[in-house]
This record gives structure tokens, sequence and C-alpha cells, in this order.
């Protein structure tokens, strides 16, 4: 009758255990879809921020340096020896500052571009977006047992300055989502069930 | 500055009004609570204090107090009194949605006052929302609805509440007229989790429903798939491929799919089985369909997982299926003809077409082989469904195929027996019944076994003879029934027309037909005539019914006819238009065109006759006053210039001038002519009784005839026949005597008014050709008797115009006497003889001038009678003038 008791109090753990294999993956699986989406959603994000920023913005021989951006880097390859939960811890560090950042973006835009409402739309989904995604890796690095490390530190807003170096800075927001959701979707790729990992 | 004071001004009006209508409205006490709204079926306490000031001014207290709801009292029962200045009310189980409660008091005792008023509401509380759901129509915004649950009979507020984890989206509150749904303002975002709720709140309390949470990609109703296409498959007649394109929601999502198919003709739809069709795809082939058979397609989607909803169905498709071999062999048999000659017996083999299902295509031809002893053959190809040949008596078998587009049906072999063939076996007890709205054929079966029974039968009538008709049965049964259309055709117009009326009908579908559709029969009728019946040929959808009358309700119904029977279809009624389409414009148009032109052709030939017109309705009458003598010399050239037809016929030359022509003629005129003149004579009696005036006409100036002869040697035969009217005027006026003395010629006693217009018109004929006589003798008479009365003129004219042209000699004495007899009517009995006398010598002696003195003093004196004024007088003239007598 004990070992009856126990087996019944140890079996809903051994459940609870299986039952969460299939949550996760569907949590995996979900993220990755998103991320996947956010990825068409960024390019068409960065190409209608091209559009409203008139020229020299979006000519073939355009090509402004890749500034490095306060408190966010680019994905680079040094990461790819890091594993998965490693990387994905990057890039929910990364979503979360480019959230921040697509705000600064949004608000310097709508002083430039007030008759933009779809693009200042956009980049307010965008950085709800950005936040949803890492969200949702802070639940998969949960549930994997990676914890994402304590509170990120918010990045540091860049100084005021003229509309051309908030353009730029705008293009290189956006560049730089783009890079990052879509190697969201490739880290949350291996992951996935029959994906490359 | 001013406009300051203006607001100060105002300011301070508005302060001391309202200082002083809240003193006017300083009621004299107060109900507690001022707005209560209770909840259904509650009790509920209200008190009601009076102010002191009221209580010493009317002299009462508390227990003066009357509550009143809705203007009705609420029964002492109910009060309390609580103090001197204060009572109160209780209402029990309040199930009014809203009371008026008064509190009055009776001021002195007896005069009944208001104090206060308060309204009463009254509801339920908002139930908690249940069945909360959501729903993202793709490319749309996300909708949730609820179940509000029950009425509050209050105002209630329903706020639909969403959030992320990491953050929340603006409220979205229902609005009064839909409390169980709300669109949210937001794009969803699909494969992050939304969580929503509803929170209700109203005056008596809130309440929250669920939470719902959900990723809104499992909650998408995708557009439906579009541009639904069918294509059929040469190769194999039972398929048919489907194509469409899937909308966008395929890109984040894979679809699963429902298609459905039917016949055309079918109401019910048949389903592809959906483990077919579980996945993404933009094609799908249909099998074990008919051949040659139209069906009918639809198709929606959903997520494949099935978490979400169905789109809506998409727009419905067609295709027919590929033609195949016919299915079955026609039913086969065979007539003779009773007559027999030569060793020949002419034979009708006949043959029943095959219904769509077994046809499976479009019958080109049927193919019949005949066969004797076997090696004999006979081939036929046709189109019809009967083929008469000459056969011997000896035995043949007939065979039969159906052929279409893709092939030859199996045979129907028929034996034709030989002459002397005796049957044995024969089919007994054949009796035919009523049953289920049915005739039944029953019989028993020979004791041999039987390939198949032919059944031939016809319809036993008074009014129709016995057509006969045949079935094909298969050898196995001994019972059958005749079947006929279980419903007609539904007739409707296409066009109507004046005339007309193009009628149009679907075909039945098959399972109504219930044997072959031999014909169909229009019946067409007016609400008053006899009805009339048409008979159309099974293969049409449409006729055009003619000759109908116009503006006229007809009423049509068709029949459908098998081999069985016939069975209506439901009456239908049209009216013809009262005019065809464009009649009215054809009619109207040329209408106004003539008119326009008719009154073009008016307004010029006035334009052009306007002298003439003007002459007839607004004679120029000259005045007297200004009138001056036109110069006339006997040798002015216009007097023989008149060899011009154009002088001739011109009107202005014989206005005014008269003339005559005798001839010489030794005979006799005809006695017709006679007759003639004496009409002539008559009219000219009557003409002078019209006459007056010296706007009168020139017959009047004719009754004063006078004689001219001419000094001219070449124009004495013609003008020493001519007898000139006229009148000589004297060249004086008013008393005055003329420098010169001339004398002026004129016809009559009035004229030389009229000639001082056109002076052109004193020209006389003098010189007419023989040829050209009788014109101006014509014009003579149209001039001098150009009034109405002076038609008979013409006639008698042209009776004496054919005499002239038999007979010259007796035309010109006829003319003598006409002219004579003229005159006689003309001047009076006094001076007839006298100018028988000198148109006589006239004429048979030209030139006498003696005599033409003698008669120009005769219309002296007529025109002296008349009360002509002296300047009238004749003058003595000298030669080729006139004489003075």
């Amino acid at each position: 009758m004990l070992n009856s008791t126990n087996s019944h109090r140890k079996d809903p753990q051994a459940d609870s255990s299986v039952s969460l294999l299939p949550h996760l993956e569907a949590k995996i699986r979900q993220t990755h879809s998103l991320a996947r989406l956010l990825t068409k959603y960024a390019e068409q994000l960065l190409q209608e921020y091209v559009q409203h920023q008139g020229d020299p913005f979006g000519q073939p021989g355009f090509s402004p340096p890749r500034l490095p951006v306060a408190g966010l880097s680019a994905p680079g390859p040094s990461h790819a020896g890091l594993p998965v939960p490693e990387r994905l811890r990057l890039d929910a560090a990364a979503l979360a500052a480019l959230a921040a950042l697509l705000e600064l973006v949004r608000r310097r835009q709508a002083e430039l571009n007030p008759r933009a409402p779809r693009l200042l739309r956009r980049l307010e989904d965008a950085g709800r977006q950005a936040r949803a995604l890492g969200a949702a890796l802070d639940t998969v690095l949960a549930a994997l047992g990676a914890a994402a490390r304590g509170p990120r530190p918010e990045p540091p807003a860049p100084a005021a300055a003229g509309a051309f170096p908030a353009k730029l800075l705008g293009l290189r927001v956006c560049g730089l989502l783009r890079d990052w959701v879509s190697r969201t979707e490739g880290d949350l790729g291996q992951l996935v069930p029959g994906g490359p990992g | 500055m001013s406009t300051l004071q203006i607001w100060v001004a105002q300011a301070l009006v508005i302060f001391l009004t309202t200082e002083s209508v809240g003193e006017l409205l300083d009621p004299c006490g107060y109900i507690n609570p001022e707005s209560p709204v209770i909840e259904r079926g509650s009790n509920f306490t209200a008190v009601c204090v009076l102010k002191e000031k009221c209580v010493d001014y009317y002299h009462a207290n508390a227990s003066y107090i009357v509550w009143k709801t809705n203007h009705l009292n609420v029964p002492k029962e109910q009060y309390t009194t609580i103090n001197r200045t204060a009572s109160s009310v209780t209402l029990t189980n309040v199930a009014s949605l809203s009371i008026q409660l008064t509190c009055n008091i009776f001021a002195y005792g007896q005069i009944e006052q208001n104090v206060y008023g308060i309204t009463v509401l009254s509801g339920f509380p908002p139930e908690k929302p249940k069945n909360l759901n959501c729903i993202v129509n793709e490319g749309k915004r996300m909708m949730c609805q609820w179940d509000p649950g029950r009425e509050t009979y209050l105002e209630t507020n329903f706020t639909l509440k969403s959030e992320w984890a990491t953050e929340k989206f603006e409220d979205c509150k229902a609005k009064p007229d839909t409390p169980n749904s709300c669109l949210v303002s937001y794009a969803p975002v699909y494969f992050v989790n939304i969580e929503v709720w509803v929170e209700v709140e109203n005056a008596l309390g809130t309440a929250t429903s669920d939470h719902l949470n959900f990723d809104p990609v499992e909650k998408v109703k995708p557009n439906p798939p579009h541009n639904l296409s069918v294509s059929n498959s040469e190769e194999l007649s039972s398929i048919l491929k489907l194509t469409w394109i899937n909308p966008n929601i395929k890109t984040i999502m894979t679809l699963k799919y429902n298609i459905e198919y039917r016949t055309k003709d079918a109401s019910t739809w048949s389903q592809i089985p959906p483990e077919d069709i579980a996945s993404t795809r933009f094609s799908f082939t249909v099998q074990d369909l008919k051949p040659f058979t139209e069906y009918v397609f639809r198709i929606r989607c959903m997520r494949s997982n099935g978490k979400g909803f169905w789109s809506d169905w998409s727009e419905e498709a067609s295709g027919i299926t590929y033609e195949d071999r016919p299915s079955k062999a026609p039913s086969f048999w065979y007539k003779i003809n009773p007559s027999h000659t030569h060793g020949y017996r002419t034979v009708q083999l006949i043959w029943k077409t095959l219904l769509p299902f077994e046809a499976n295509g479009k019958i080109l031809d049927y193919e019949v082989t005949l066969t004797r002893w076997k090696s004999h053959l006979q081939n036929y190809t046709t189109n019809d469904t009967k083929l008469t040949v000459n056969l011997t008596d000896d035995r043949y078998i007939a065979t039969l195929t159906a052929r279409n587009l893709v092939g030859k049906s199996d045979a129907s072999a028929l034996t034709i027996p030989a002459c002397d063939f005796q049957a044995t076996h024969p089919v007994m007890d054949l009796k035919a019944f009523p049953k289920d709205n049915m005739l039944w054929v029953e019989w028993t079966a020979p004791s041999k076994s039987v390939k198949k029974y032919i059944l031939e039968w016809c319809v036993l009538s008074d009014s129709s003879p016995c057509i006969p008709d045949w079935q094909q049965e298969d050898g196995t049964v001994h019972r059958t029934y005749l079947r006929a259309p279980s419903k007609g055709p539904i007739v409707r117009t296409k066009k109507v027309g004046k005339n007309e009326a193009v009628l149009e009908w679907d075909q039945l579908p098959v399972d109504a037909q219930n044997g072959f559709i031999r014909n169909y029969t229009i019946f067409y009728r007016t609400v008053i005539g006899n009805e009339t019946a048409v008979n159309v040929d099974s293969s049409h959808t449409e006729y055009t019914l003619s000759s109908l009358t116009s503006d006229t309700l007809y009423m049509v119904r068709m029949t459908a006819y098998t081999d069985e029977g016939g069975k209506d279809g439901p009456e239908f009624t049209f009216t013809t238009p009262k005019f065809a389409q464009g009649e009215i414009e054809a009619i109207v148009v040329p209408v106004c065109l003539a008119f326009l032109l008719t009154t073009l052709l008016g307004v010029l030939f006035c334009f052009n006759k306007r002298d003439l017109i003007k002459k007839h309705i607004w004679p120029n009458v000259p005045d007297p006053s200004k009138s001056h003598i036109a110069q006339w010399s006997p040798h002015t050239p216009p007097r023989h210039n008149f060899n011009s037809k154009d002088q001739m016929y011109s009107d202005g030359n014989f206005t005014d001038v008269s003339v005559v022509e005798i001839e010489a003629n030794d005979k006799k005129p005809f006695p017709e002519d006679l007759k003639s003149l004496d009409l002539f004579k008559k009219e000219k009696i009557s003409t002078e009784g019209h006459s007056s005036g010296i706007g009168g006409s020139s017959c009047m100036s004719s009754s004063r005839p006078s004689i001219s002869s001419s000094d001219d040697n070449e124009s004495t035969q013609n003008t020493s026949s001519t007898v000139q009217y006229s009148t000589v005027v004297h060249s004086g006026y008013r008393h005055q005597v003329p420098s010169v003395q001339v004398f002026s010629r004129s016809e009559s006693t009035q004229p030389l008014l009229d000639s001082e217009e056109r002076p052109e018109d004193l020209q006389l004929v003098d010189n007419v050709d023989n040829n050209d006589e009788i014109l101006p003798r014509q014009q003579y008479f149209k001039q001098n008797c150009s009034q109405p009365e002076t038609s008979p003129d013409i006639s008698h004219f042209e009776r004496s115009k054919q005499v002239s042209s038999s007979n010259e000699e007796d035309f010109v004495r006829l003319k003598q006497q006409q002219i004579s007899d003229l005159i006689s009517q003309s001047c009076g009995s006094g001076q007839i003889k006298m100018f028988q006398e000198v148109s006589t010598a006239d004429a048979f002696a030209p030139g006498t001038e003696g005599q033409v003195e003698r008669f120009e003093a005769v219309g002296m004196e007529a025109a002296t009678d008349e009360g002509m004024p002296k300047s009238y007088l004749p003058q003595t003239v000298r030669q080729g003038g006139y004489v003075p007598q």
C-alpha cells in the first residue's frame, strides 16, 4: 500500500516530465515559427524604412558604413562554436536591446517622417515582436534548464544628433534586427525535431 | 478691452441669475439616496428629510409626508417617521425597471405639495461572460465573441482585455448595440500567445470572464482558395483535375481541404475523402466520375492541424468529363410491312436512343449490318433511329452499334425471321394494370429461355390514332412498367417582342425524365383565345413563338413527352409589348421629318410666290390720287414685240389685257361646240354679276369690248381676227390738259391704276402664231375668268380645243359664234347686233375701220353709263389707233 502510495507520488512527476517534452517541443516549434515570420517582417521593415529616408538611402551605390551601435553588437562568426543555449541567450539579449533601439528609432522617425504612419506602426510592431520573441526564447531557455542571465542592461540612449545620423542609426538597427532574428531562426532550427540540429 | 467688459457683464448676469434661480428652486427637502440603482426584486428604502424653514412655513412635519411612486400613493404601512423632519419609505421586491419616487407634504394640513423626487432604477448585476472565443479572419484584425449573460437592464460596459507575456494591449470596448463582441485595434501576431478576457461592469457590479490564452494562428479563418478551375483528360473519361490558388496564409501554416462535387443537375454534394487532401496543395484529380457528365466543384481550407476555422467555400467551378464509348447496346426492333411484292418485303429497323449515362458522349451515328446465310453482308450508317430496307424472304441477322467520338457500343443483334417462320412458345397471360401512378405490364414467361422481350403498345384514344410504340426488356424479367416524366420542363421567356417571343427551358434532369424525351409540346394561349400547341424536338431548349398579338397577355406551358406519356410544367405568363423595339422612333422620326420638309417647302413656295399671294390676300390698292397716265403710242414697239413665248405666258401680259382670237371659218360649228358655248355664255353672265369695283377682275373689263386693228401687214391675218378689249384713257388728269395729245389704251375702265405698277401689262398680244393659237386662247380664259367660278369654262374650252385640232375652219366659225354669243350676253341686247356685225366683219373683212369705230363707240357708251370719269372718254386716234366716234 505504501509502495503503492509512493509510486502514486512518483508517477505524476514522471508523467509531468514526460508531458513536458511535447510542451517544450511545441514551444520550440512555435518560437521557431515566430522567428521565421519575424525574419520576413524584418526584411519588409528594412525595405520600407529605406523607402522613406530619401536620397541617398535606397540608391544602388549607397553603402553606409556598419557603425557600431552602443549596447548591441552584430551577430558574429565568433558565436558559431557556442552551444545552442548560449547562442539563444545571446539572441534573447540582442532582441531585448533591439526592442529598445526600435522604440528610439520610431521616435526619431516620428519627427523625421510624421506622414509615414505605416512605417511608424511597423517600427512599433517590430519592437513589440522583438520583445515577444525574446520572451519566447527565455521560456525555451527556462524549459531547457538554461535560464537567462539576470537583468539585461538597457542600451544607452544615443546622443541627440542630426537627421542624417538618425537615419543611419535607424537603418543600422533595422539591419541588425533582420540579422538577429534570422540568426535566432537558425539557432532554433537546430532544436526543432527533424531540423538541422 | 470692450470684449473683456462684455464677458464680465455676461458672467455677472449668469451668476446673479443662477443665484436667484437657486433660491427659487430651493426645495423644502430632499430624498436620500439621490440616484439609486438597485437590484431587481430587492427591497429599497429611501428617506425624505424636510428643511426646518419649510416645516415652520407650512406648519407641517414628517408625519405629513406622503410618498408616491409613479404618481400613486405608497401605502402608509411602508412609511416610517424617523423624527420631526425625516420620513422613510421601503419599497419591497422592486420589479419595475424605473420608478419615479416622490416625497410630498400636506401644507397647512391639507394642501399637497411636492417636496422632492428621484428615479429609482433597477436591474441586474452583470453575469460572468462565458464562451469567450476569438477568430482571426485572414488579413483582418482579431475579433472576439462571448456570451454576455442575462440582460441587466442597466448601462453595462463590456471590455475585452488582451496582453502578451511581455506587454498589454489597448482595451477593446464593445459597442452598446453589440455587447457580445469586439474587434481589436491591432494586427494579430502569429506564434505569440496572447491572453484575452472580458471585463464587464455596471452600477450593480463587475464580472470577469475566464482568461483565454492562445496563439492567434490557432484561431485563423483563412480566405478561401480562389481561381478554382476544372479540366478533363482525353485519356481518362472518369477524371477531372482541379487546380486552385491557395490563400496567402499558406506561407505560415499548412492547410487541409474539403472538396465537394455534384453533377450539374443534382442538389446534394459528395465529398472527397478528407485524408486525401490533408496537406497544402494546389491541385487534385477527382476520379471515378461518369463520362461526359458535367460536375460542379467547390473547395475550402483550414489549418492542417484542425486548430482554427474552415474558410468560406470557394466559388463553384464546373467541368465535363471526357467522352467514353457507349456503355450499352441500343434497344433494337423491327417492323415488317405487310405488303409483299416480287419476292421482297419491306422491313423497318427501329431502335431507341441511349440514355446520357449510357451513351457516354454524343452519338454520332449508328451502324447497321444485315447478314444473310452468314456470308452476305450489307452495311448501313445513319443518324436516324430507324432504317427501312428491302429484304428477301430469307432469314436475316441484323446488328446495330452506336458510335460516339471515342468508340462503338456493343452490338445489338436481332433476328429477322424468314417469311414462312412460325413463332412458337408465345408469351402467355399478358396483362396491364395501374399501380402507384404507373402502368405495369406483366406476363408469364415461356418455358424456354428468352434473350429479351419487346413490349409493343399504343395509346387508345378517340382523338388520335393508335401509333404503336415499343420497349425492350431483359429476358429475365416478366414484369415492367411504362414510365413517363415525373415533372415537366419549366419554360420562361428569353426575349419578348411585339409579335414574337423567344421561349427557353432547361433539359429535364435525368432522374425526372423516366425515359427518353421524344418531344416537347408548347401550349400557349391568350386569356380569351384558344390554346395553340407547337411540337418541338427534344434536342431543343429554345423556341420562338411568332405571329403573336402585340400588347397581349399570353399564358404558356410545356409538356415533355416520352413514349409513355407527357407531363406538364408550370404555366408561365408574359405580355407582348405594344410597340416593337425602335418602332416608336421609326414612326415619330419620319413624321417629324415630313412635317419639317412640308413646312420648309411651304415656306419656300410662299417665298417664291409672295407677289402672287400678296396680290390675292393683300392686294395692293393704289391710291387714285397718286396715279398718273402711262404714255402709250401706237408706234410703241412693245405692242408688236410679242414673239417671245415668255412674254406670251407671262401673267403680267394678260392681267389687264383680254384677247380673243377669231379665226375665219366658213363652216358651221358642231352642235356639241354650240352647247359648250351656251355653257360659256351662262358662265359669263354669272361672272359679270360678281364683279365690281376698281379691284374687280378683267372679266368685268371684257364687257367693254373694243376692236383694234393692226397696221402691221404681216400680222394682218391674225390681228384682223382679234378683238381687243381695251379702254381708252384720257391722258389728262383732274381737268389738266396735257401738253401733248397722247392716247393711252387700256382694256377696262379701272386697270389703269394697276397698270401703273406694271406698265408691261399694257402690252397686247397682237401677233400670235397660228400654231400657238390654242394657248393664247386658253390664257385668255384663264386670265379673264380666273375666279373659282370659271372652272366650267375650262372644260368648255377643252371641247373647243378638240374641235380646233380636228378642223381649223370649223373652229373659226365656232369662235365667231362664241364671240358673238359672249358679246350678246355681256353687253345687253342693245349691243348684240352691233357686235355681231363688227366681229363678223372683222373676221371676213379685216381692217374695216368704220366698223371698228362703231364698236368703239359702243364701248364708250357703256363706260359713260357706269359713270366713268371724263378722262376715260374715247378720244380720236389716228391710223393704227382708235377712231373717235
